[in-house]
């Protein structure tokens, strides 16, 4: 809705412009008048729709023709007055005002206009008769007032009239020629129904065009105006109600009417509250509400953002067999203008069989709300978060969370997703690490169709909580460029036991961006059911994590079965999610002891030289103590490796 | 469903204009008579169509040969007529009536509470409850 109101007046010499704006302001007829009046500004709480409201006046003696067209170009409407008791200044009207106003059709819409026959006081019989025809042929021509500066009749009107036509513009809604709906608006509103029909039974029951009324205006429909409601739109459309419920059609035509009868704040009180620019257009407001992130926080759902996505899942599920199918997600999908997802779905979270389910529905929800949380908000605008929530905005369903030095720092986290990024050179098999998070194993035949996908996202248990982790893939080679963003949780450094090459590029890596311990680091040895290939001289993978203090490089293989290999993912949320810094103080509280000696909280770090610890079938032998002590002092366990 | 709202405000409007046009001389001629007219009427002389108009037809027709004849603009094709919402003393407006107060108070009174406007009642009709101002002229009381 515009912020305020420019209202220019127009018309020819001695019809009385500057003596209407000198009446309103100071609420009696002035004697003498200037040949123009000062550009006066309304503040807004005088003014019966409480927007302030600039009143600029004219005068073809002072001004230039140039003048004229930027006051012209820069009013919101235009006030053309004239005599009506000198004809002469009514056929001005259309002859001179209103083609210089809109004569220019390359201008856009039409500026709204309002017909204003001052000095009423010297013909009681008006001028109407003269004026209809004029209305006629311009549909812009919104209102004529006829008033009196003398007298101080209907000047208020005058510009209240000329108010409502900025603030509840007819163009966008209404074709009065065609009589119906313009097609945009139509549109919106039928977006605005699908979003309120909770059921998705195509009709509004009385309880949702209750809740509907509810969100939009505050108060409950009156139990009158429902009947009157349905009566009227049974009356005048076929089909406009069904089983004493209103349809999309007799939705429609009950916003048509009310336009039609001069209530457009209605329909436009609903666009607004959905979001919607005088240009029926969601607005930048809407969709981009202000949310502050600040560097080193992430952002989450919060219970309330998952419950609101949740019921919109629940909603469109309707064969409630707790999975999306393609037709399902479809129709979530209506409400926006382009689909949300992309086809890199199946390959990012868990589906079955082509279909979505709840789990993976939320994975993927959590994860757009970390990866881009603007594209997030985006998203629950397009789904009505705000109305059907009834918050200011969607940033009410985000949860920004506390910067993670102050994690760090505390020994503890607040968040519930983790962002790991599997770092190796081409070839090493991260995709395949990806893939293995979803379950899909090398050559599985379930595995889903789709384009391959950077991210995956799955749930993890932490210590019995369940966390979500996102793996993205990295080039090594990227992150060794100037401007690589090596920021994670957690750094999954990945190479080939088969080709010893691929390590010196982690190492790299390793050296470049994870030196300096801020970030849990876990080197992972692919393809660890090939045989190793020939050393290189130099350091071996075992003997750089040991100098490092890192814990030994974990042995991963896509072949086999899927169960052994989901430890390692429950390892590096558990990294993730209690950052080990080697050298610093251990969560438990004691320092640290030297790697290969037992804690003295009972578990045993480091690792001794040449160990190598696949997470695959030994991955329960090497568990530290569990229990109590395993919360109490998990990193150290994290990074614990069998005993020897 | 559009063509149906204007049928349920048209049949209102007919009302009105039906006890407008009441001498059965100035009933409006058929369509494809008017047109004829405005053909034939188009290549006079102005003086000679006003004093034809003068002497013969009266009222509406009268008019319509004067208005034949004049280069006035027609309007656009779809014989558009505009439909008001509204007409108070002075006012003809596709808007509704306001529902409360509309007068702007620009001057500041030297009474202390006199420009303090009360705010508008909470319950005041807003959204689709607005049908129950609309009843009398649905006419479905």
């Amino acid at each position: 809705m515009k912020r305020d109101v420019r209202i220019l007046l127009l018309g020819e010499a001695q019809v009385g412009k500057t003596s209407l704006i000198l009446s309103l302001v100071g609420e009696e007829f002035p004697e003498e008048v200037p040949p123009r009046a000062e550009e006066i500004t309304i503040p807004a709480d005088v003014t019966p729709e409480k927007v302030p409201t600039h009143i600029v006046d004219y005068s073809e003696a002072e001004q230039t023709v140039e003048e004229l067209e930027d006051e012209i170009h820069k009013a919101n409407v235009v006030c053309v007055v004239y005599d009506v008791s000198e004809e002469a200044t009514i056929e001005k009207i259309r002859t001179k005002w209103i083609p210089l106003v809109n004569g220019d059709t390359k201008r856009g819409p039409r500026v709204p206009i309002i017909l204003v026959g001052n000095k009423s006081d010297l013909r009681p019989g008006g001028s109407m008769e003269a004026v209809l025809p004029i209305m006629s042929q311009f549909p812009e021509i919104e209102t004529c007032v006829e008033c009196s500066a003398k007298n101080l009749k209907n000047i208020s009107e005058l510009f209240y009239y000329a108010q409502k036509a900025v603030l509840h513009p007819t163009a966008p809604l209404y074709d009065p020629e065609a009589k119906q709906l313009m097609p945009e608006c139509a549109q919106a509103l039928t977006r605005i129904f699908r979003l309120s029909d909770q059921d998705m039974d195509q009709v509004l029951s009385d309880q949702e065009l209750n809740a509907f009324q509810m969100s939009c205006f505050g108060h409950p429909l009156a139990p009158q105006a429902l009947e009157d409601v349905k009566m009227v739109v049974s009356k005048n459309v076929a089909g406009g109600v069904r089983d004493d419920r209103l349809t999309l059609d007799g939705f429609l035509f009950l916003n048509t009417l009310f336009i039609q009868r001069g209530r457009h704040e209605t329909t436009w009180t609903i666009l607004r509250r959905f979001g919607y620019g005088d240009s029926l257009e969601l607005t930048a407001n809407y969709l981009c509400p202000p949310l502050r992130v600040p560097p080193g926080c992430s952002t989450e759902l919060n219970h309330r953002g998952y419950q609101f996505v949740q019921r919109m899942f629940e909603k469109h599920d309707q064969d409630r067999d707790g999975a999306l199918s393609p037709a399902e997600l479809q129709s979530l999908f209506t409400v926006f203008p382009a689909a949300p997802w992309g086809p890199q779905l199946p390959r990012t979270v868990r589906t079955e069989a082509g279909r979505l389910p709840l789990h993976g529905y939320l994975c993927q929800w959590t994860l757009v709300t970390y990866l881009d949380v603007q594209h997030c908000l985006e998203h629950l605008g397009y789904l009505g978060f705000p109305t059907l929530c009834e918050q200011d905005s969607q940033a009410h369903a985000i949860t920004v969370t506390r910067e993670k030095r102050l994690d760090q720092e505390k020994g503890q986290t607040q968040r519930n997703v983790f962002l790991c990024k599997v770092v190796g050179a081409r070839g090493v098999g991260k995709s395949s690490f990806l893939q293995a998070f979803l379950g899909h194993g090398l050559g599985d035949a379930g595995e889903p169709a789709g384009e391959s996908s950077a991210y995956t996202i799955d749930t993890v248990q932490v210590n019995g909580q369940e966390k979500y982790l996102i793996l993205c893939e990295v080039g090594a080679d990227s992150l060794l460029t100037a401007s690589a963003d090596a920021t994670c949780d957690i750094a999954c450094l990945m190479f080939d036991s088969s080709h010893p090459r691929s390590f010196s590029l982690c190492a790299s890596v390793y050296k470049r961006h994870y030196m300096d311990r801020q970030t849990p680091c876990l080197f992972v040895s692919s393809k660890a059911d090939l045989p190793e290939g020939v050393l290189l001289p130099g350091l071996s993978p075992t003997e750089f994590c040991r100098r490092h203090r890192l814990p030994a490089p974990a042995l991963f293989s896509c072949a086999g079965p899927a169960e052994p290999r989901a430890a390692i993912f429950t390892r590096l949320a558990t990294m993730a999610a209690f950052p080990w810094v080697p050298g610093s103080k251990s969560l438990c509280g004691r320092p640290l002891p030297v790697p290969g000696e037992w804690h003295s909280c009972g578990v045993r770090t480091g690792v001794s030289q040449g160990c190598r610890v696949g997470l695959g079938a030994r991955a329960d032998a090497q568990a530290g103590p569990s229990g109590p002590g395993l919360t109490a002092c998990p990193l150290v366990w994290g990074s614990c490796h069998a005993g020897h | 469903m559009a063509f149906l709202a204007s049928k349920e405000l048209d049949g209102v409007e007919e009302q009105h204009s039906s006890q407008v046009t009441c001498s059965p001389s100035s009933f409006p001629l058929p369509q494809a008579q008017t047109r004829l007219l405005g053909a034939v009427t188009r290549f006079w002389p102005l003086g000679l169509v006003l004093a034809n108009a003068a002497a013969g037809a009266c009222g509406f027709r009268r008019k319509l040969v004067v208005f034949a004849c004049l280069p006035l603009p027609v309007g656009s094709p779809s014989s558009y007529t505009v439909q008001t919402a509204q007409e108070q003393a002075g006012v003809t407006s596709i808007r509704a009536l306001p529902q409360g107060s509309i007068k702007f108070h620009c001057r500041k009174s030297p009474l202390r509470y006199a420009d303090i406007c009360p705010e508008p009642s909470p319950n005041s009709v807003t959204g689709f409850n607005q049908i129950l101002l609309e009843r009398h002229r649905l006419g479905h009381v």
